[in-house]
């Protein structure tokens, strides 16, 4: 039964929101999250688990993630179900002498910021990770970079979250918010009303929506990565890999659209290796390509011919919800009182859901949170 | 039977005609425990006998997990059975 | 040499698949037909190829099909075996795969789909043990090969496959220990109404009695097959009877020491690659199941796109022959290539047999029905889904947890995620959703697919895609390597 009132109304129930409701619960605040299908069927349930400091901006993302990492280890411990947590440690695969260059630039901020990253020869590359060929140049690595099951993880939020009070639904869509003077008021859906004075935007790739229910401008777009999965197989892979092509196509579009794809790679604890991926803006469009399909496939034989014979028994794709500066939108907006944003982390979801939702709570129950949110603003994309 | 050809299971020879799938040979040869499971780590054989179930997966000349029903004895083809 | 598309793509070299080629063919028109199989020919026509020379000795239907078999490699057209297709949009564009390795694309004006049936497995405890194989794959590698899964066979399962099954044991000097047939004599009898409609069927099941009753085989109705054990294979089943609901009969459980257990629970249609193309599927029972939903000149609601043969409606042999006549008809039509007063000329007899066909069919099919009570009795320890090892009791527990799709079940507890990619254990979901839930099982679509359809090696895939022109082949371009 939809509740009539509630303290909280978070809208998501990704890895975003779910992370949210877990952490507002440990404060004994009961929130009602709202999910327009099923839980993690958005942008949560269709990406790989790679948690990564190595492919973070260095700066305040490189710091969030930092933090964020941190906490797995004993989230592992307390949620309910496992969230095959894993510490393998990443590899940033260099082929080029211009990537070198670059990560070395890469390197050196990474640094500044205090994160260990060290740069590996050819020969200790192939050492730490002998699937892979010969014509790399190096690699660059991180012992803390690990990886983590997406949808096990926003399961085990929302579920310890339930235990405490907190309640789901799902197939409910949300109509509109009303404010009433410059305040949240109350929550529309297809199932009925709910009384609440603060709503937090949680909707991924759907935040724009919201937003424009509230006449905000949200400037979140879903932006479309394809991903092989593998029958499953005994470890192969020892590591967390990525390409340095990945990183540069992430934070630079034109590479992106030039087709420079790169890719990243898991092995899960189940043993399907999962290989990505395209950044592609299609809308809505959650369909493979034939095109995309064989550029992940050849990518990464290029660098790991050793897994050619593998089987691919599934591809699918998942939208990120992007935002112009690669940094999520998050907080409270100045201009409407009750109204939090907790979305846009693109490619990093599963790796910051842990400090989003700590840091979320804490705005809701003490009106500060653990960590400055300045540069996360929503204004900060206002023209004005 | 005319047509015959050598073929070698786990190293070991074996006979086979021209047009028989690996499955058949196999079966012909007394071979009952083909993979172990997934998971469970529990034998398994074939079942379909048409490549829906990959539940008859042999190496074919050092090619891992091809479905024995689908591929058709050659001359001198490799076969492995990794039950173990 | 300029290069021309190909008109028409037809998937699946079975009996509809054949038939519709050899029409097609003699209408200078560009055709491909792909089967995944070493050869032609589907199921029925399996043969060991030192009997590829037609001759009395075999039945009326393989004689008319080997017949095809060996006109349609005479004529213009191109024939790629071992070739499955990976993915197909509602455009029609198609991505194939040559034994495993050539990528190619190709995008013809007309489609027609005839991928036929793969056997339906109802679980029971055991049921992984190796020795026990499928009614079908029995029939495989006795007509493929002349080989025996085992000198002495007993026989499980529903419908009448299982018995024809056993008679083609018989002829290749095996035993069959016993058939455990689920249906009750009644159920049985009740195929006559059936075989009246197509009495060719008539003549193959007297024979196929006769040789049973010969042969002393001992027949039991109303019997399921509950649980099989061995140490590392089969060693021995027990079996129940059930009354005609499902349910069973305390004190009647009997074990049969076997090594070899042959089981048969009917037949699930090939509609993944129709579903993928986004052509509506309709649920019927009479049919079998999960089918494509074709109009009456077998188009489905894909412009372009038809379908003939098990997919349209599971009824053996002579169906897939009828329909294989009417597609190719309906794609002369579509084509061009005829008048519509040809077209109706030619196919309203065709039709007619159709319709009657269809009427078997239901007969068929009623055999397969499998009792909510049986998909409820079924112990929790059993494994469901053999790709990832996942027991009826997880499935159970998300079903019960709100899982009201295959979707939700497989995202779940992950059955379906396996190389089979739920081609085993789909079936079996959708029937427990529905036994549990009360939901009717029209309501519970079948589980969703995508490319690729067929697991393939990340080798292959990594290409390069060939177009395919017909009959020639044009050389690799240099599409896909995007990455720099």
């Amino acid at each position: 039964m939809l509740p009539r009132k509630a303290d909280v109304v978070i809208i998501g129930a990704g890895v975003i929101g779910a992370s949210i409701a877990y952490h507002l619960a440990k404060e004994n605040v009961r929130a009602v999250v709202l999910e327009q299908k099923e839980i993690a069927s958005g942008s949560s349930g269709a990406c790989e688990g790679l948690l990564l400091l190595q492919s973070k901006k260095p700066g305040i993302h490189l710091e969030l993630a930092l933090e964020s990492l941190r906490r797995f280890p004993a989230l592992a411990q307390e949620l309910d179900n496992p969230i095959e947590y894993e510490n393998k440690g990443g590899l940033v695969v260099i082929e080029t002498e211009e990537e070198l260059s670059a990560m070395k630039l890469f390197l050196d901020k990474q640094k500044k910021h205090g994160v260990e990253v060290s740069l590996l020869s050819k020969e200790q590359t192939r050492e730490k990770e002998p699937a892979l060929t010969g014509n790399i140049m190096g690699a660059t690595f991180s012992a803390l970079d690990s990886q983590a099951h997406p949808i096990l993880l926003t399961f085990g939020f929302l579920r310890s979250a339930q235990k405490s009070g907190a309640k789901v639904f799902t197939n409910i869509q949300v109509r509109d918010i009303e404010v009433a003077h410059g305040r949240i008021s109350a929550i529309n859906t297809d199932k009925g009303k709910i009384e609440t004075r603060t709503v937090i935007n949680a909707a991924g790739t759907f935040a724009a929506e919201i937003g424009r229910m509230v006449n905000l401008t949200v400037p979140i777009k879903p932006r479309r990565g394809q991903i092989l999965v593998t029958e499953a197989v005994p470890p192969v892979l020892k590591h967390c890999i990525l390409s340095a092509m990945y990183i540069a196509a992430k934070f630079n579009p034109k590479i992106a659209e030039a087709g420079g794809v790169g890719f990243a790679v898991e092995q899960t604890t189940n043993g399907n290796i999962l290989v990505g991926s395209t950044r592609e803006f299609v809308g809505f469009d959650k369909g493979t390509t034939y095109e995309g399909i064989q550029s992940i496939a050849s990518t990464i034989l290029r660098v790991i011919p050793k897994i050619e014979n593998l089987h691919v028994i599934r591809a699918f794709a998942g939208l990120r919800p992007y935002t112009p500066d690669g940094l999520p939108i998050l907080g409270k907006v100045e201009s409407l009182d009750g109204f939090i944003m907790a979305a846009g982390h693109e490619g990093d979801g599963i790796t910051l859901a842990p400090i989003t939702g700590e840091m979320i709570a804490g705005l809701v129950v003490t009106g500060s949170s653990s960590f400055p949110l300045d540069d996360f603003r929503l204004a900060r994309f206002s023209t004005e | 039977m005319k047509n015959k050809i050598k073929f070698f299971i786990n190293g070991k020879e074996a006979t086979a005609c021209i047009g028989d799938t690996v499955l058949a040979a196999l079966v012909a040869s007394g071979h009952k425990i083909f993979k172990k499971s997934r998971k469970l780590n529990e034998d398994r054989g074939p079942v379909c006998g048409m490549g829906v179930c990959y539940e008859c997966q042999v190496s074919i000349n050092g090619a891992p997990s091809q479905r024995a029903c689908m591929a058709e004895v050659e001359d001198r083809m490799e076969i492995l059975i990794d039950a173990s | 040499m300029p290069h021309k598309n190909f008109d028409i793509v037809i998937v699946g070299g079975g009996f509809s698949g054949i038939l519709a080629a050899n029409i097609l063919a003699e209408h200078a028109l560009n055709v491909l037909v792909v089967d995944e199989n070493n050869n032609l020919g589907g199921q029925f026509l399996r043969h060991h190829p030192n009997q590829s020379d037609i001759t009395e000795a075999h039945s009326r239907l393989k004689r008319l099909g080997l017949q095809n078999i060996k006109a349609l490699n005479e004529k213009r057209i191109r024939i790629m075996t071992r070739t499955e297709v990976l993915g197909i949009t509602s455009e029609r564009e198609l991505l194939i795969c040559e034994a495993g390795k050539r990528l190619y694309s190709v995008r013809p004006d007309a489609v027609l789909l005839a991928t036929g049936a793969r056997e339906k497995f109802v679980p029971f405890e055991g049921w992984t043990l190796p020795g026990i194989i499928s009614t079908g794959a029995t029939q495989i590698l006795l007509k493929g090969s002349r080989v025996l899964p085992s000198k002495e066979i007993i026989i499980g399962g529903a419908g009448i496959f299982p018995y024809a099954v056993a008679s083609e044991i018989l002829m290749g000097n095996g035993r069959v220990r016993a058939i455990l047939d689920q249906n009750h004599l009644s159920e049985k009898i009740a195929i006559a109404g059936g075989l009246l409609l197509e009495k060719s069927k008539i003549g193959d099941g007297i024979r196929t009695m006769a040789k049973l009753i010969l042969s002393q085989t001992p027949v039991k109705f109303g019997v399921r097959i509950t649980e099989a054990s061995g140490q590392k294979s089969l060693e021995e089943v027990l079996a129940v009877k059930i009354d005609h609901n499902g349910r069973t009969l305390p004190g009647s459980e009997t074990v049969y020491p076997c090594e070899c257990l042959a089981v048969g629970y009917g037949f699930v249609a090939n509609i993944e690659l129709a579903q993928l193309a986004g052509c509506r599927l309709e649920y019927d029972e009479s049919k079998g199941g999960w089918m494509v939903w074709v109009t009456e000149d077998l188009e489905t609601s894909a412009s372009g796109i038809f379908a003939a043969g098990e997919i349209t409606g599971i009824a053996g042999a002579t169906k897939s022959i009828t329909e294989g006549k009417l597609a190719a008809q309906a794609i002369l039509l579509k084509l061009g290539k005829i008048s519509s007063d040809t077209f109706f000329a030619r196919s309203t007899q065709l039709k007619k047999m159709r319709k009657q066909h269809l009427r078997f069919g239901k007969y068929f099919n009623a055999q397969h029905k499998i009792h909510s009570e049986i998909i409820r009795s079924i112990a929790d320890k059993t494994i469901v889904c053999r790709c990832e090892d996942i027991t009826m009791g997880e499935i159970v527990t998300a079903i019960q947890n709100g899982c009201v799709t295959p979707d939700a079940v497989k995202k779940a507890v992950r059955p379906g995620m396996g190389i089979c990619q739920g081609r085993i254990c789909g079936p079996i979901i959708y029937e427990t959703i529905t036994a549990y839930k009360g939901k009717p099982v029209e309501q519970v679509k079948p589980l969703s697919v995508r490319v690729p359809l067929k697991a393939v090696s990340l080798k292959a895939l990594a290409g390069p895609i060939s177009k395919l022109y017909g009959p020639n082949l044009i050389t690799p371009t240099n599409k896909g390597g995007k990455s720099c």
